[in-house]
């Protein structure tokens, strides 16, 4: 998905013309909001966003155009723990520039056969100077669950 | 009829064997009577160590049901890491299997190869009550909403006034009556509608409006509450249960049918008074015992299972429903020999339920602004009495959610609950002026840190300590920061989620306001009794100190 996604960030005319040698972009990845009628809980919440922040860092986005991506450092602590690292990112601690949104939100499908839940995960890119919103994009992420009913 | 008989003959090895296939998973476990003694003696830590055993290591038809109650007793008892533990475990279990196509629930599911028990639906919807009420004591509003959007599943309506006997006898006269002759309705869950409206609302979440409109068109009574929810009136909101909720029995031939029959049956609105005064009558949202008699919220189970073992025809004949009745001579020796099957298998009718579950449930938002104390009983009940001291409140964006487990007149009403004054300072109060470790003589059972050894020391005690030394006394004592810590190999994990206040190894403070907060820290009990050297002398220079400055004030 990190693919997809830098594929489509880099699409986008503001992006898609940074360079390397530009300022970077501080992007800080917010937290990811539940619009679904499944539990997510708060670390596993942030467990995506830190496994999101890896991927995206070692991208070659995050070179080609000069973007460092952190997360509220006051949530490293819950990251660090799920992902079982220790040392700081890079930047954690620098004032991000711009913002990024993910919201889940549910197509629920259900059957006597079980229940499959097709998640779209909604991403926004806000510029943190002007609030305006400079990118955004969905995906779908598939989740199913076996188990078969008897009523 | 006869040829029937000669059927039933020709094929009775398979009937046989198919019954036989069917009583294995079918029998009830017998029930855990230690949890359900100790939950409704208020001793929610001995519970929960009664379900911990079974609810984490065990995979089986019980899962559900053990999980349920554990994540049930640990929010009572203010441990939210383990009832999120128990609950999630249930709720996975129960949105794995889903809904059916007409989005009414399933009652039985395989996981893992295992067939798995998911209660009556009304247990169910229960169950994401509580998943949504522990989110909610939480603060997470977002899994509230999640949680409690799943208990609005639709309902199977079999037509008014329908019995058990007449739906048995719909369901032997027609082999698709169960499947197809109800209509799939709305629920009437309107405790499920302001749940997910209050979370929906306050997560910035779509629909809370039209949630609210849902729970006034099933209660128009509860428009006033309805009214100071929309408005945010509130700052505190409390989540109360009430009494034992309706227990379930097998009855007729072979004790192959249910039914749910009420135990407590006192019915008051719950009282709140703020510092002294009134400040709320609330009638019950949620009545679990006209759930329970409710056909709509039951899966008919037994009836299905009864179908399968014994068969439409004596069923039909009345030798299910009826103690008495003319049974055809030709299916009396298949119908015996299935019956005495069933009898000999001690395969009654699935009589596992939900024993946590209350009788009534109430939502009572409050406008404390500050730090105040409440007294709740339910009208006509004294012994329900509790007091809930110092209590501070949310706001109105975030307000504070207090979940408390109330029982009826058959349970006992420790001196506990009405107590005013917190025994023992901890994470919750801090450490109070004079005081120092319990495990030293103390009254203090903060969890170590700097913060709390700074308090000692602002106290006159410790002095020489470091927090190493400090954390070094709780360790040489083999006592666990935190509920459930205990981790290393071959030592008993139980311990460790028991305070040692009560004889446990763990040194943690339960959620504020929580049933478990209010019995350990206003319970009085035996002084800590050291078993390392180096407490006990910790603990001699601290009494040896106090002596000094006693002769000395003396003097």
């Amino acid at each position: 998905m990190t693919d997809r996604m830098a594929q489509s960030f880099a699409s986008d005319e503001r992006i898609g013309r940074r360079t390397g040698d530009d300022a970077p972009w501080i992007i800080s990845i917010h937290r990811i909001v539940n619009h679904t009628n499944q539990v997510i809980r708060e670390p596993e919440k942030w467990l995506y966003v830190g496994r999101l922040r890896a991927m995206l860092a070692q991208s070659d986005l995050a070179r080609e155009r000069s973007i460092i991506w952190i997360i509220p450092p006051e949530r490293w602590p819950i990251v660090a723990e799920e992902l079982g690292v220790s040392e700081e990112p890079y930047g954690l601690r620098m004032d991000p520039t711009h913002l990024l949104t993910a919201e889940f939100h549910a197509l629920t499908q259900t059957s006597g056969r079980g229940r499959s839940d097709a998640y779209v995960c909604d991403y926004q890119l806000l510029d943190l100077d002007s609030g305006a919103i400079i990118w955004e994009d969905a995906w779908e992420v598939k989740r199913s669950a076996s188990g078969l009913t008897y009523d | 009829m006869a040829r029937r008989a000669v059927k039933h003959g020709i094929i009775l090895p398979g009937v046989l064997a198919s019954a036989l296939l069917l009583l294995v998973g079918c029998q009830s476990a017998p029930r855990n009577m230690p949890a359900v003694r100790s939950y409704y003696r208020y001793d929610f830590a001995s519970a929960r160590e009664s379900l911990r055993g079974d609810a984490y290591r065990r995979n089986d038809e019980q899962v559900l049901l053990n999980n349920l109650r554990l994540g049930i007793a640990a929010l009572a008892d203010g441990d939210t890491t383990e009832a999120e533990r128990a609950l999630l475990r249930s709720f996975d279990l129960l949105s794995t299997a889903g809904l059916n196509a007409d989005r009414t629930t399933a009652a039985v599911f395989v996981h893992e190869g295992v067939k798995i028990w998911k209660g009556e639906p009304f247990e169910q919807a229960l169950a994401y009550h509580y998943i949504a009420a522990l989110y909610a004591v939480m603060g997470d509003w977002e899994n509230a909403r999640a949680a409690a959007a799943n208990a609005l599943f639709r309902l199977t309506d079999f037509g008014a006034d329908q019995t058990p006997e007449d739906l048995v006898r719909g369901a032997a006269k027609d082999p698709e009556y169960l499947k197809k002759g109800y209509t799939a309705v709305d629920t009437n869950f309107a405790l499920g509608f302001l749940m997910q409206a209050i979370a929906s609302d306050l997560s910035d979440a779509a629909g809370a409006e039209r949630q609210y409109d849902a729970a006034l068109e099933i209660n128009g009574a509860l428009g006033p509450l309805v009214d100071q929810l929309r408005s945010r009136d509130y700052d505190t909101l409390l989540i109360v249960d009430y009494g034992k909720g309706p227990t379930k029995i097998a009855y007729g031939r072979d004790n192959a049918l249910v039914r749910f029959i009420e135990q407590d049956t006192h019915r008051g609105q719950l009282l709140v008074a703020v510092d002294g005064e009134e400040a709320a009558r609330a009638d019950a949202i949620c009545d679990v015992n006209r759930m329970a008699a409710d056909h709509r919220w039951n899966n008919l189970e037994d009836i299905r299972r009864a179908k399968s073992v014994i068969g439409d025809a004596l069923i039909l004949g009345g030798a299910v429903v009826a103690t008495h009745g003319d049974r055809d001579n030709a299916l009396v020796g298949a119908g015996m020999l299935l019956a005495g099957l069933l009898s000999k298998s001690g395969a009654k009718a699935d009589t596992r339920y939900l024993e946590f579950a209350p009788q009534s449930i109430y939502l009572v938002p409050l406008r404390l602004t500050d730090r105040c104390d409440l007294r709740l009983s339910v009208q006509g009940d004294e012994g329900s009495t509790i007091i809930l001291p110092d209590v501070y409140p949310g706001d109105a964006g975030r307000p504070r959610v207090v979940y408390l487990r109330m029982h009826g007149a058959d349970s006992p009403d420790p001196a506990w609950l009405t107590a005013d004054e917190p025994l023992f300072g901890n994470d919750h109060t801090g450490v109070r002026a004079g005081d120092w470790p319990w495990i030293l003589g103390g009254l203090d059972v903060s969890t170590p840190s700097r913060k709390t050894l700074e308090a000692y020391q602002a106290n006159g005690y410790l002095l020489d300590m470091t927090l190493n030394d400090l954390l070094e006394l709780y360790r040489a004592e083999g006592i666990n920061l935190g509920s459930g810590m205990e981790s290393r190999p071959g030592e008993r994990r139980n311990p460790s989620f028991r305070h040692i206040l009560e004889g446990g190894s763990g040194l943690f403070t339960p959620l504020a306001d929580s049933m478990g907060y209010k019995r350990l820290m206003y319970t009085p009990c035996e002084p800590y009794r050291p078993k390392s050297e180096l407490v006990r002398n910790a603990a001699r220079r601290i009494r040896v100190q106090q002596e000094g400055t006693d002769q000395e004030e003396h003097r």
